[in-house]
């Protein structure tokens, strides 16, 4: 390459821009800061809103894990780290524990977090209530008024069709009592690893251009009914046919040959350092 | 120091506002610079640090010092940023040895966004004497003239956070602005040697004091 | 195995950007930028628009590396501009000021300082020239000169044709030059010698001048920068223009289409549509200073500014019919622009630029074109192509999270019909 990009990419102002949006993001837990989104080299939509963070906050001395669907060597996880690598020389891992920032798209490592450990989020779409309010600026007034009425009634009105919430991922929550917000396309499943965390989360919008975050030892609370509790994915009585393990997010696949459904941990690095504790690899 | 060294000591600097932030009342260090150098600002070298790390073209600023003006303008030359009142500015620099009252001032006149828009509310980045993390109870129970003990509660905290400085009229300042959240201020501290501590507008602050006479053997309680 | 699709990122990457190459090299055949650049004008107009950025040799550079597509160049050039620190912001460029190439008017046959047709292809045919297929270098290069010479014969027979007579009457200085070099005069020429046309009026102000245009206060806030400062909704219109021109060319016209159609506010005229160099200057940026009331500062360094170049642009304004509420509370028609501006030669994106515009100023909401989040938020190409092609990525985990929801419902849903049955049942037996 004949031009020399920055250190992380971007010019200095870049930084100080996205910088200032995470420090009121963190003061006002769940709170989506409008920011001026720069363009990246990678698809708006393909984790330019993670990647604009972890590039502002990186320095020489962190080691990085960059995870996709659960996932170290998906071909998205790899490009960004491959963008983060060149521009940073940055130590990257698959290690969880080893990471002192981790940016994922959908997924909370199985392996908890601990304190010094920042999780960078992708966000396609941060707006919670967008569902039933296209429009930014009403949706702006509702989150000023605390006005949450929307979200309740979508989640009763799913409840009154079908028995059930039948939300996926991204299942809204309500941060520090006050906002309600999008914990990005996790599953369910990961929501409550939210609540209490150890661990800063941040998360960032690119294309939408928001930065928000949720600061270590705050309430997270998914939204439900009393008669309705929040229930995460159900994977009762099934287990990673690799690992063999238990209480984890699984993805299923068929086996091409039996036709059977089979489970795998959705977190590979989990599942290759439980398969290597239990000597099957 | 070069372009490229100021880079990644602002990033370093950064990370520790960041985690400031993300765990109010914890004491966190700048890292220090290798060569000892004036700064070319007028303020203390972690004040500039604070000053470089946010301030730029795209924000308006405010110092606060007995002789603010060399300053102000020295920061608009290099940062081509807006100068302006301490009730408009997004971020307000109260500068090391300041006058007391003027800091309080300060800090009771800054902008507080609004709850369509909380991010507005300034952040105030305030230079004091000394900051301090206790290593045990028995640093705060200690009696030290110059240090109060302050807790925070709130985001980010597990149970309390509790931290020494030299000065408290600023937590009354803050109290006194009686913000209805999610409007508010953020507060970063910063010592001569490089220390921070964040408050951001989530927090609880108290003061703890030790009852005069009662060395020792008395309970912290809140002011 | 579907799961197997994700792993091995690295080496399928790898492979995949091998691939890339190949198609880029596999012709064996090379162009020059400069060849792009020259040829291609068009083009580089529309990507350094919609980049934002104006770069001719980049753009030029970007298409190559992006073999010719143009979502791809514009990707690459926007991600280079966000490495760059802007400390500067020009003075207000003033469009009447233009040394213009082209210059029509919609509205009026006979405009002050005339009608400057300039080059267009509105009265050409579209026919495919299979001439051009012969033709090389060589045979540019002499159709060149001769076109420079039967121009510098009429131009004579006219009594032109003086040295401070030269009119250009394409896109570079017409240099009636022996010395033929084609390289050499295509450099960075501006586009006219200038002194000899100098302002044009503006047809707008000779119908604010006759009093047919909605009255406004001069507006000097410093515009907004929507690449600087967060998208905040209302959006003021310094941004909302920004936003459009910069928007997708394909993506403004579409709209602008449907806003004129049905879907919007009506059918405008365009009062001018010009396309010319304007020039670019900044203040100086230590006099800016030395004041902190912006607005003072300006007024009091407005001797000192440096000239740093100018650029082609193409200015629209459009003229809508609008009805105003008069002081007796009668209602009268008068009118109000539209103003559409873009990098370059874009005469189409900046008509719907103008009619985008219009619609967005409107109070009343019936249609899609007059929202602006509908229009603001869709017409950047970097953000819908990015979002649209973002599908192509996996979504496992939300997918089965989204599976595991469905299963469930459906499970309490044939709960419930088994428990009707047996209801039924229980209700026959009775």
């Amino acid at each position: 390459m004949t031009k020399q990009y920055n250190f992380a990419f971007f010019d200095e102002a870049s930084k100080r821009e996205i910088r200032r949006a995470i420090i009121k993001g963190i003061a006002v837990p769940g709170y989506q800061v409008p920011f001026a989104s720069r363009e990246m080299p990678i698809g708006r939509g393909w984790g330019t809103g993670g990647l604009q963070i972890t590039l502002a906050i990186i320095g020489k001395r962190d080691v990085l894990k960059v995870i996709d669907q659960g996932c170290d060597e998906s071909v998205n996880a790899v490009n960004i780290k491959k963008l983060i690598h060149a521009t940073t020389d940055v130590e990257i891992t698959e290690e969880t524990k080893r990471a002192s920032i981790i940016q994922s798209r959908h997924r909370i490592p199985e392996h908890p977090l601990e304190e010094n450990q920042i999780m960078v989020l992708q966000v396609p779409t941060p707006e919670p209530l967008r569902h039933f309010e296209p429009r930014e600026a009403a949706t702006r007034v509702l989150h000023a008024q605390a006005d949450y009425t929307g979200a309740w009634l979508n989640l009763f009105d799913q409840i009154v069709c079908f028995g059930t919430t039948t939300t996926g991922a991204d299942h809204p929550v309500k941060v520090n009592q006050r906002y309600v917000m999008a914990p990005s396309p996790i599953p369910r499943f990961d929501n409550l690893k939210l609540h209490q965390s150890p661990n800063l989360t941040l998360f960032g919008a690119g294309r939408e251009k928001k930065i928000y975050a949720v600061p270590p030892y705050t309430t997270v609370e998914p939204l439900d009914f009393k008669d309705h509790p929040f229930a995460v994915e159900d994977f009762r009585g099934k287990q990673c046919t690799i690992c063999g393990a238990s209480g984890v997010y699984l993805d299923e696949t068929v086996d091409e040959e039996s036709g059977k459904t089979l489970y795998r941990c959705n977190d590979t690095a989990f599942c290759t350092q439980q398969a290597a504790l239990k000597g099957l690899i | 120091m070069g372009a490229d060294k100021e880079l990644h000591h602002i990033q370093l600097s950064f990370r520790a506002v960041m985690d400031a932030m993300a765990r109010p009342g914890k004491v966190y260090n700048l890292p220090s610079y290798q060569e000892k150098r004036s700064s070319h600002f007028g303020l203390e070298a972690p004040l500039e640090t604070l000053v470089k790390m946010f301030i730029d073209q795209a924000v308006s600023f405010c110092v606060i010092a007995s002789e603010p003006t060399n300053i102000q303008n020295a920061i608009m030359a290099e940062t081509h940023a807006r100068a302006t009142s301490q009730e408009n500015a997004s971020f307000v620099v109260v500068a090391h040895g300041c006058e007391k009252g003027l800091a309080e001032q300060a800090i009771a006149q800054a902008k507080k966004g609004s709850f369509l828009s909380p991010e507005a509310g300034a952040t105030i980045l305030l230079g004091c004497e000394r900051l301090a993390f206790p290593k045990n109870r028995d640093d705060i129970e200690k009696k030290d003239a110059s240090l109060y003990w302050v807790s925070v509660e709130g985001p980010g905290v597990k149970d309390s956070h509790v931290f020494g400085v030299d000065y408290f009229d600023w937590v009354w300042a803050r109290k006194r602005r009686e913000d209805e959240f999610p409007c508010g201020i953020e507060i970063i501290l910063v010592d001569r040697q490089g220390q921070v501590v964040a408050i951001p507008r989530s927090s609880f602050l108290s003061v703890l004091a030790m009852e005069e006479g009662k060395e020792g053997e008395g309970t912290p309680w809140l002011m | 195995m579907a799961y197997v699709a994700v792993r091995g990122g690295q080496e399928a990457i790898e492979a995949s950007l091998s691939l890339l190459a190949w198609e880029r090299v596999k012709s064996g055949a090379c162009v020059e930028i400069k060849d792009i650049a020259d040829t291609f004008p068009d083009l580089i107009d529309q990507v350094m628009g919609e980049s934002s950025l104006y770069a001719p040799e980049l753009a030029a550079l970007a298409l190559k590396q992006a073999q010719g597509s143009c979502e791809e160049a514009v990707f690459l050039l926007r991600a280079f501009r966000s490495t760059l620190e802007r400390p500067y912001i020009s003075r207000a460029v003033e469009a009447d000021a233009m040394q213009c190439a082209r210059r029509i008017s919609a509205a009026f046959k006979d405009i002050p300082g005339g009608q400057i047709l300039g080059a267009t292809r509105d009265y050409s045919h579209r026919l495919i020239d299979f001439n051009l297929r012969r033709e090389t270098s060589e045979t540019v290069r002499e159709l060149r000169k001769e076109m420079k010479h039967i121009w510098k014969e009429e131009w004579e027979e006219a009594g032109l044709g003086k040295e401070d007579d030269k009119q250009a009457m394409g896109k570079n200085t017409l240099e009636i030059s022996e010395s033929d070099d084609a390289e050499a005069d295509a450099e960075t020429e501006p586009l006219f010698s200038g002194e000899r046309l100098g302002r044009l009026p503006k047809v707008a102000d000779y119908l604010r001048s006759q009093g047919l245009l909605a009255q406004y206060d001069s507006d000097d806030t410093t515009p907004s920068d929507a690449t600087m400062e967060p998208l905040v909704f209302p959006t003021p219109r310094s941004m909302r223009l920004q936003i459009l021109a910069r928007g997708m060319t394909q993506g403004v016209i579409a709209l602008g289409y449907a806003g004129i159609r049905g879907f919007g506010l009506g059918h405008p005229t365009v009062a001018e549509l010009r396309y010319g160099n304007i020039e670019i200057a900044i203040d100086h940026p230590l006099g800016a200073h030395e004041n902190s009331a912006e607005k003072d500062s300006y007024q009091a360094d407005k001797g000192s500014a440096y000239y740093v170049g100018a650029i082609p642009v193409t200015e629209v304004e459009g003229v809508f019919e609008i009805e105003v509420e008069k002081a007796d509370g009668g209602k009268e028609f008068t009118f109000d622009l539209g103003y559409g501006m873009v990098m370059g030669h874009g005469e189409t994106k900046a008509i719907a630029m103008s009619v985008l515009d219009f619609c967005l100023r409107s109070e009343d909401k019936r249609f899609p074109t007059q929202d602006e989040e509908f229009v603001l938020y869709h017409v950047d190409g970097i953000e819908a192509t990015g979002f649209i092609s973002h599908l192509k990525l996996p979504h496992y985990v939300t997918f089965q999270s989204k599976l595991s929801s469905v299963r469930k419902a459906k499970d309490l849903a044939n709960e419930d019909k088994s428990h009707a049955r047996e209801g039924e049942q229980d209700d026959k037996t009775v």
